[in-house]
């Protein structure tokens, strides 16, 4: 049994404290050791930890209100860097992590009348870690305090309180905020930068942590997991330490609240960063991340008052579009209640297309700057102009509950589309499912099963719209077998007379298969495209992914049709054998002039459906590299116009195309085929990178700097994987990257040169853009500071900032350029003028300060057409 | 500490005819048992007609008449708490075996278990425990997946006999051969099907050594220790020309369209479970191609064929690539010859678009010729009559059908049980001992809009179904 013989200092070993004691402190302290653990209590909490998960809690009781929260997880995470120090020929795998709960630390005990203080060790062949947990009689605060010697080079470190809780899981909000956030996992969850803290309450029971930004933990992450397992996450995370040099240390202080209201966790947090401004953008939101033309742009600033006093403040708001044309909104003047939050919304008409910076800045009464925020937005009706792309299958996306955590997460990332991946009772005969639920045929192989229902698919679209963003609905072209049963004659057929079956599995006993589909004729086409209409009412898709071609003879995978090997791979020699009518008649036979045939489908498909939705975005699977466009001229151009175009064949990076320079030239070259279609092209679905490694943000830059858009995962803003800086930048620079009047020159020695201190290691040739419009020309040279090796996948060190280049170009006008920019991704996207001089041979001379990564030379003059 | 199962196999490998279902330790096993350790000792030397081994005596190899033909440094072969230890070193392609003279027998039954890389299973990644029965090799291999292999020496390839076998646990492992008929049934496992079939291995008995060796192929990057027990080799005088006395199996192939006959469910209900075998077709990969890529998930040994009271092939094709195997179409037609039922349920995939014209199924249908692309739709769905439907309940919905197989000639020794439009539904006759019959009716069709309800969704389908089945149950 304990013994309560007031507090004394302990210490021992893991042996010794098998010998179990425990004290009590008059105020309000009390530490008690068993044979299983140690349990602190003080006046607002109870923790138990427990030797069996190393030392680390077992149960937080909040006090207040008697409940008990199971800890499912707490304690360090060591996640080891997953990138390679050389290039393999192969993807990344998942990095290895080290559990703090699955170590067997030494700790100790110590402690005065009003503190005790375990200290716990351990080692592996990563990391040395001391940690001190820190209890306080009379506050509700746990401090953390962790020393971590680094020994392998790591991605980052974290610390995470995972507890299982009913009432908090079902109903608890995250503050500050007030807000529930339920995701699946915690990459999904919500990122705050540091200083912040995130307190998960239910009105009673509390737990949350604290994070001043004064160590090395950079940002504190939260999330209600799936509610079936009825826990709540939290986890404060360190900056990316994938570059410090090894062996290095690392400190970690987080401090860990049990039982407090919210208000006082609040007031907590502004006692324990003092340097907080008085009043604080707290949250900034543009309602709609892709704006259309012709509507009015809506934001909603939350201003937070940080004093015990009541602020006057004026908010300004300024919008800048296209380089630097930039317009204020009306400044306004508030009064914001102490130790309170105001929201200010704000409304603007908008005026151009593209990439937007709406920047918000708080003045105090006396006109000192008090803060300031950025948000970005981009406005265009044919919205694969500007936007980053992922995909959302009926495998894991298909709750409710976790729309609100996608939709915000992929608008914090800046990702204006959402594929819907094989969702349909049948892609091709039903579109428009007659059942509220209903098991659609996933992946050509029918890979899993699972089900949908109308109720879901309206609310992931209504809540990508409400938040300005656009979903696609995803078409293999494949009919299923109960469809293909119910329409035997608009099904292919083997020689053998068989429907023919492309693919399949049987799940639980039910059968799913992939059916070739007979859509060629023309009616039959026209009857699928108004099925698609039938669907847009349903459910108000945006456009269309097609992972399929309407050409009627060849094999089913689209990219393979032509190419280098055209005449021996196996698609080719598949595409030899005919397919039949349900009659017998030979598709070979049937249709002479395969890609007239499939031009004239195709814009029977399109012409439908733009006829009842003229803004339907026609996006579809289509290789241009492999010399479909000489194959199938007619249908190519057809299939391409205005089209938003997936280019899977040029995924990989980590082995058909290694090298920056080969996967920037083989984009390039793509986009230069279908940028006078006005095509906008995309490449994916994206994987083997390290998520926030130069290898993931040099490939998106050159994804962007050629013209492509991402088709791929994201993480969460302030994760990790910073994707979002790069979409940032994508979105209000889209311009730039996007507009299809910008032509590609092919030669570009012939008209640009870089020079100067580490030009060599500058990749610019792929990325050289001309446009000239009425009186008005610009040359557009994207630069990217490569690091010292070309492989992309494998570890790269930040490559040092290049210093006073030089790029000289020709411009071919008769009037001397008005201005040059260098438009950059950090710390913000941002345009800076540049200088320049014209030299002697006409040519113009830009100086580049620093090139830090991406950087795009804008130089803009009169001249054009 | 979980107690180790220790396998019973050679129970049941050894009991009387028909208690293949025993379980163990049930009175007639313990009498089996009773009748194995009398008769078939660890010392007792091989007999006529079978070997047996299952170490538990206090015997050394040799006494069980085994020869030890490998180094210390190939391989170690010891009795070790009851069961065959084999520690299997490094030693490519020469890792030594143990050899037991056995008689020759034509046709036999092998069975063993055995326990996998107990030790050692991180050096386990290619060839380890094999053995070859009458010179006729398979070994173990683990890699990518653990996997049983048989070789064919003409044409020097493996072919895979069964892939996952399980570690950590005892494996059954069973070997019915038929060398006359050039056939052997490997099973893996409890199953009661064989994981694969050879229907035609060809071994030369006259040149064969009368051996059974278990060897280690050697090929693995360290030291790995496998476990085999329970031994037994014995002969299968009849070979696979085994007579039932009485057919009481049903046996259903589920084709493309079979969810939409539901036979498995609607034969099965007034039947015992453990009568019911029923065998999946499955794509399988994709078909790049315009041709379907097909295999039966398991095929049934010749025994359940031969105790087969119904064989149902509900749209289940035989080409392309014989995804319904020529041995298995014999062992069908022959239990047809025997007295059994064959009911074939056409669809998209089975008669002549099941490519059944040159198979050995082809002779015993009452109808000729079959073609792909005899498919046909009635412009408005039918109602089917005939004397099937005579014994129909008239309470139920009128069964329609709008697709179905437009057969032109039906022999005229065939009853047309069921007809649409003037149309044969269904024809039966008989064939040697047995009978045949055909459902031409196709589940296919949009009946949306017809006010018709399709014969599969009809309330009239199951007892209609019964009757194309000849009423099994009764």
């Amino acid at each position: 049994m304990p013994t309560r013989t007031g507090y004394r200092q302990f210490r021992g070993t893991l042996a010794a404290i098998l010998s179990c004691w425990g004290l009590h402190a008059a105020v309000g302290l009390r530490v008690e050791k068993s044979q299983t653990g140690v349990t602190i209590e003080t006046t607002y909490y109870v923790a138990v930890l427990a030797k069996e998960k190393g030392m680390t809690f077992q149960s937080l009781t909040d006090r207040r209100t008697r409940r008990t929260m199971r800890v499912q997880y707490s304690g360090l995470t060591v996640a080891e860097e997953r990138e390679r120090p050389t290039w393999t020929n192969a993807a990344f795998g998942q990095p290895k992590r080290h559990l703090e709960a699955r170590a067997t630390p030494d700790f100790e005990l110590t402690g005065g009348p009003n503190t005790a203080t375990l200290v716990s060790t351990w080692s592996n062949a990563a990391v040395d870690v001391r940690k001190a947990l820190t209890f306080t009689a009379g506050s509700a605060v746990i401090d953390m305090t962790c020393t971590v010697k680094v020994k392998r080079a790591l991605e980052d470190l974290s610390y995470t309180l995972d507890v299982n809780d009913t009432v908090l899981s079902r109903v608890g909000r995250f503050y500050p905020g007030a807000e529930r956030y339920t995701a699946r996992m915690p990459v999904e969850a919500v990122y705050a930068r540091a200083p912040t803290y995130s307190y998960c309450t239910d009105g009673k029971a509390g737990v949350g942590l604290l994070a001043s930004g004064r160590d090395d933990i950079e940002t504190v992450a939260h999330m209600t997991y799936t509610p079936s397992l009825r826990r709540t996450h939290l986890a404060a995370y360190t900056r990316p330490l994938r570059w410090d040099t090894t062996p290095h240390e690392v400190k970690l202080n987080v401090g860990i609240i049990v039982g407090l209201p919210a208000d006082d966790v609040a007031a907590l947090h502004r006692a324990r960063n003092p340097a907080l401004p008085a009043v604080q953008v707290t949250k900034f939101n543009v309602t709609h991340l892709i704006q259309r033309t012709d509507e009015e742009g809506q934001a909603t600033v939350e201003l937070t008052n940080h004093t015990p006093a009541a602020q006057p403040v004026t908010l300004g708001a300024r919008i800048t579009g296209g380089i630097t044309a930039t317009r204020g909104l009306k400044t306004r003047a508030y009064q914001i209640p102490a130790n309170s939050s105001l929201q200010v919304p704000l409304t603007w008409p908008n005026e151009q297309e593209y990439g937007f910076e709406l920047l918000v800045d708080v003045h105090s009464a006396d006109g000192t700057l008090l803060d300031s925020a950025r948000e970005y937005f981009a406005v265009a009706d044919h919205f694969v102009k500007v936007a980053q792309t992922t995909v959302w299958n009926a495998g894991w996306m298909r709750y409710d509950w976790l729309t609100p955590a996608m939709v915000r997460k992929a608008k914090e990332s800046y990702v204006g589309i959402i594929e819907y991946y094989c969702w349909a009772p049948d892609q091709v005969f039903d579109l428009t499912p007659d059942t509220e639920t209903w098991e659609p045929h996933t992946e050509s192989q029918g890979a899993y099963r699972t089900e949908l229902s109308r109720t879901f698919l309206r609310g992931v679209v209504d809540s990508a719209h409400a938040n300005g963003m656009r979903v696609l609905a995803m078409d293999t072209g494949f009919a299923s077998l109960p469809g293909a049963l119910d329409h035997p004659k608009r099904v292919k057929y083997t020689r053998d007379g068989q429907i023919y079956l492309y693919n399949g599995n049987i799940h639980n006993g039910k059968r799913f298969n992939a059916v070739g589909a007979y859509v060629h004729e023309p009616e039959l086409t026209k009857a699928w495209a108004e099925e698609m209409c039938a669907s847009v009412d349903m459910f108000g898709w945006d456009g269309v992914r097609f992972d399929w071609n309407f050409i009627p003879v060849a094999p089913q995978d689209p990219l393979h049709m032509a190419g280098k090997d055209k005449e021996e791979n196996i698609y080719a020699r598949a595409n030899r054998q005919a397919w039949y009518t349900w009659d017998g008649r030979s598709a070979h036979d049937l249709f002479p002039n395969p890609d007239q045939t499939g031009a004239e489908l195709c814009r029977i498909y399109r012409q439908t459906v733009a006829e009842k939705y003229p803004d339907f975005i026609y996006n579809v699977n289509y290789s241009v590299n492999h010399g479909l466009f000489d194959k199938y001229p007619e249908y190519s151009a057809v299939n391409t116009k205005d089209s938003g175009i997936l280019m899977e064949s040029l995924l990989n990076t980590y082995s058909t195309y290694p090298t920056w320079q080969a996967w920037a030239k083989v984009l390039t070259d793509a986009l230069s085929v279908i940028r006078p279609q006005g095509a906008q092209p995309f490449v994916g679905w994206m994987r083997g990178y390290a998520p926030g490694g130069i290898a993931h943000r040099n490939m998106q830059y050159i994804m962007m700097a050629s013209g492509f858009r991402w088709y791929g995962s994201y993480g969460a803003r302030h994760s990790l994987d910073d994707t979002y800086k790069r979409f940032r930048h994508a979105t209000r620079f889209a311009e730039f990257f996007y507009d299809p009047d910008f032509n590609r020159i092919k030669a570009p020695e012939t008209r640009v040169e870089v020079t100067g201190g580490g030009s060599d290691r500058v990749l610019w040739r792929p990325f050289v853009f001309e446009r000239t419009r009425t009186k008005h020309r610009e040359l557009l040279v994207h630069l990217l500071n490569l690091p010292q090796d070309d492989h992309i996948i494998m570890h790269h060190d930040t490559p040092a900032a290049k210093q006073d280049l030089v790029v000289t170009a020709k411009w071919e006008s008769t009037s001397l350029p008005t201005s040059c920019w260098l438009l950059t991704p950090d710390p913000h996207p941002q345009a800076t003028r540049l200088t320049w001089a014209r030299k002697p041979d006409g040519t113009v001379a830009i100086r580049i300060p620093e090139l830090v990564s991406l950087g795009s030379v804008v130089l803009v003059g009169e001249g054009g057409q | 500490m979980e107690a180790e199962v220790r396998p019973t196999h050679h129970l049941q490998a050894l009991a009387p005819e028909g208690s293949r279902r025993v379980a163990p330790f049930e009175p007639r096993t313990l009498v089996a048992l009773f009748l194995l350790l009398a008769a078939v000792g660890n010392t007792a030397p091989p007999s006529r007609n079978h070997v047996a081994n299952d170490f538990d005596g206090q015997s050394g190899l040799s006494l069980l008449g085994w020869r030890v033909q490998a180094t210390p440094a190939q391989s170690e072969w010891s009795i070790k708490d009851g069961h065959l230890e084999m520690l299997g070193h490094r030693s490519p392609y020469k890792g030594g075996s143990i050899a037991k003279t056995i008689p020759l027998f034509e046709r036999g039954v092998l069975e063993f278990d055995a326990q996998f890389a107990t030790a050692g299973r991180t050096d386990y990644q290619h060839f380890s425990l094999g053995f070859r029965l009458y010179g006729h090799m398979t070994a173990f291999k683990n890699y990518g997946t653990h996997a049983w292999l048989q070789y064919r020496p003409g044409q020097n390839t493996w072919a895979t006999v069964a892939t996952a076998v399980p570690f950590g646990k005892w494996v059954h492992f069973k070997v019915i051969f038929d060398f006359p008929a050039k056939r052997v049934e490997y099973y893996c496992g409890d199953g009661e099907d064989p994981a694969f079939v050879d229907p035609a291995l060809e071994l030369d008995l006259s040149k064969a050594p009368n051996e059974l060796v278990f060897f280690n192929y050697g090929l693995c990057n360290g030291t790995i220790a496998n476990r085999i027990d329970n031994i037994t080799l014995r002969d299968q005088e009849t070979g696979h020309a085994h007579t039932p006395t009485q057919r009481d199996g049903f046996v259903i192939f589920e084709g493309m369209t079979a969810d939409r006959f539901d036979t498995r469910h609607l034969l099965a209900e007034h039947v015992e479970d453990d009568t019911v075998a029923v065998y999946r077709l499955v794509t399988r990969g994709s078909a790049i191609a315009p041709r379907n890529i097909f295999r039966l998930q398991h095929v049934p040994g010749q025994r359940r064929l031969e105790e087969a009271r119904l064989i149902v092939l509900a749209d289940v094709p035989a080409t392309p690539n014989a995804c319904a195997p020529e041995y298995l179409l014999n062992d069908i037609a022959t239990a047809v010859q025997d007295g059994a039922h064959l009911l074939i349920l056409a669809g998209m995939f089975s008669l002549g678009k099941g490519g059944y014209q040159e198979t050995p199924l082809a002779k015993l249908f009452p109808m000729e010729p079959l073609t792909p692309w005899d498919g046909q739709r009635f412009s408005t769905p039918a109602p089917m009559t005939g004397p099937l439907m005579t014994a129909t309940p008239a309470k139920h919905a009128e069964p329609t059908v709008l697709w179905y197989h437009n057969i032109p000639q039906p022999s005229l020794e065939a009853d047309t049980l069921l007809q649409a439009h003037g149309k044969p539904m269904a024809l039966r006759w008989p064939v040697g001992k047995g009978t045949v019959t055909v459902f031409l009716a196709m589940a296919c069709g949009d009946f949306r809009g017809t006010n018709q309800t399709p014969f599969w969704q009809s309330p009239a389908w199951p007892e209609l179904l019964r009757g194309l089945a000849g009423h099994p149950a009764d």
